[in-house]
């Protein structure tokens, strides 16, 4: 795998992350625009990676879900942030990484985050009278915005943005 | 198969074959734990499978997103009660990566030294059960004679036999001594000695070779796509693990191999977890040489700073990887805790591979993957 390679052909359809001040984890950490979310997954399959998992966190003034992967013989692991946007829907990919279908019924019922054409909406873990709970989402004073936790870069001043 | 329940006991004809729903679980003794799986049958062959969980769900994830970080770590080992060990190793790892915290060395090293006596009890339990699946039982009593010298030793040090929250962040609660490095080296010595006893009893019985060569090929390709990981993944050929991949605590310092297989059937898995129980042995005695003296926890703030940002922290557990996902939001309560638990994925490929197999043979693949059920609910 060529690391470089990978790394630029990525770039063209999201933007790096700015480097926090510890280690997070990954060796790549990427913002995916929502509609790219397919491309970076095919992206990262046809290069032999695996999904390591998925999972959201509730922000807002909008939800994020949490695209992590690596690649097995080296150490290299990729995350990506796809911002679900208002309407708090992404596309799945569960027909790419069939790993993918249960961590997005998951993702489903804690967070009542939607994915476009998954094949089978059921819950997984909680009951079925449950489906409307969303227990991870977080109430009142309690819900922060994405700047707060690091997730978005605060917005730099008015101006200097392109 | 949407509404499931109703149409259990009813058959039905589809393309000319006799079809009927066959419920296994939730108290099925070979689903080892509240599993039920909701099976599509063709006389004796399995068509479709669905494996229906969620039994034994507590929510860990967001109790750990209610309390101060620390306090979290009694609840890590309730997850996977089998091999707890690792994941009080994750979670405190991830913490002390967030937060910047030294480790003295002499922690590191108890920390290995408890982690892989962990993964033998649990690979132990795992042996014997797995062949009772297949219907032998000697093996099973011979393994719990075996796991308990091991609890035994951990009782010893840790105050427990099941539920450890042992690793603190900063170091570990007690320090090992003589008597525990002596019992060490007793266990290795016996277990050195069982493991030609097993060989015999086992490995080439004819019984179980039928049962399990050729059984529930897991190919690389199913398990690249579903995340497939630890001993299951490594049966299949593709050599992944977590303390050679993404070197973590003193592992790079010691030295013992990656077992893998070749067809990724249930023999493979045996073979490999078989063997990687001796390549923990080999840890293990390398371990207790060269620990050095010294600290066994460093000075920590009682109140943790976590700060701004996002990590993850990844490990080896009994079963796969094991993986912390936390976002924090500068406070010493984690904004977001997720548990990327090995056994979720590892049964969420169950439904691919088994399909048009034999009802029996379903018995020994769910054996041979190791399943806990209580993590995967979490």
């Amino acid at each position: 795998m060529d690391k470089n390679k990978l790394k630029t052909e990525i770039n063209k359809i999201a933007s790096q992350s700015h480097e926090q001040d510890f280690f997070s984890g990954v060796d790549l950490d990427f913002i995916v625009p929502k509609e790219n979310l397919r491309r970076f997954a095919e992206i990262l399959y046809d290069n032999y990676f695996m999904l390591n998992f998925i999972t959201a966190v509730h922000t807002s003034p909008e939800s994020v879900v949490v695209y992590q992967f690596m690649y097995p013989s080296e150490s290299f692991r990729v995350r990506g942030r796809v911002f679900t946007g208002t309407e708090s829907s992404v596309k799945t990919v569960s027909d790419i990484f069939s790993g993918a279908h249960w961590y997005e019924r998951e993702v489903m019922e804690f967070f009542g985050i939607d994915f476009e054409d998954n094949p089978d909406k059921r819950t997984l873990i909680l009951a079925d009278f449950d489906k409307d709970l969303h227990p991870l989402l977080k109430k009142g004073g309690k819900l922060k915005s994405a700047e707060d936790t690091g997730l978005k870069e605060e917005a730099s001043k008015p101006g200097e943005e392109e | 198969m949407t509404s499931i329940a109703e149409n259990i006991s009813e058959s039905y004809y589809e393309n000319g074959q006799h079809k009927f729903l066959l419920n296994m679980g939730p108290q099925h003794p070979s689903t080892h734990g509240v599993l039920r799986l909701v099976l599509e049958m063709d006389g004796e062959y399995v068509t479709k499978i669905d494996p229906v969980i969620g039994y034994g769900h507590r929510m860990h994830e967001k109790i750990g997103e209610i309390r101060p970080a620390q306090s979290f770590l009694p609840n890590t080992a309730r997850m996977d009660y089998v091999c707890a060990l690792p994941y009080n190793h994750g979670y405190v790892s991830l913490l002390e990566q967030a937060a910047g915290i030294e480790v003295p060395r002499r922690a590191e090293f108890i920390r290995v030294i408890t982690v892989e006596l962990n993964r033998l009890a649990s690979h132990l339990l795992w042996l014997g059960t797995f062949l009772l699946d297949l219907g032998a039982f000697t093996p099973i009593l011979y393994c719990f004679d075996d796991r308990e010298q091991v609890l035994d030793l951990l009782e010893s040090l840790t105050g427990s036999r099941l539920t450890y929250s042992f690793h603190r962040v900063g170091g570990v609660y007690s320090d090992i001594d003589d008597k525990f490095i002596e019992g060490c080296h007793e266990f290795i010595k016996r277990l050195e000695k069982r493991f030609i006893t097993y060989d015999r009893l086992v490995t080439g019985n004819i019984i179980f070779r039928k049962r399990s060569e050729g059984v529930g090929v897991l190919t690389p390709d199913a398990a690249r796509r579903f995340g497939v990981t630890g001993p299951n993944m490594r049966g299949s050929g593709i050599d992944y693990d977590v303390r050679k991949a993404f070197p973590y605590s003193v592992y790079p310092e010691i030295d013992f191999d990656v077992p893998v297989g070749k067809n990724g059937d249930c023999l493979d898995r045996y073979d490999v977890r078989i063997e990687e129980m001796k390549q923990s042995i080999r840890i293990l005695k390398q371990a207790v040489e060269m620990i050095p003296e010294g600290d066994i926890k460093s000075k920590v703030p009682k109140k943790l700073k976590l700060p701004k940002g996002h990590t993850s922290f990844s490990v080896e557990a009994a079963r796969g990887e094991l993986c912390y996902y936390m976002v924090s939001d500068g406070s010493d309560v984690p904004y977001r805790l997720k548990v990327r638990v090995p056994s979720y994925a590892n049964l969420s490929s169950v439904a691919e591979i088994c399909e048009g197999m034999l009802l029996a043979d379903l018995v020994a693949v769910m054996g041979s993957f190791d399943l806990v059920i209580p993590e995967i609910d979490r």
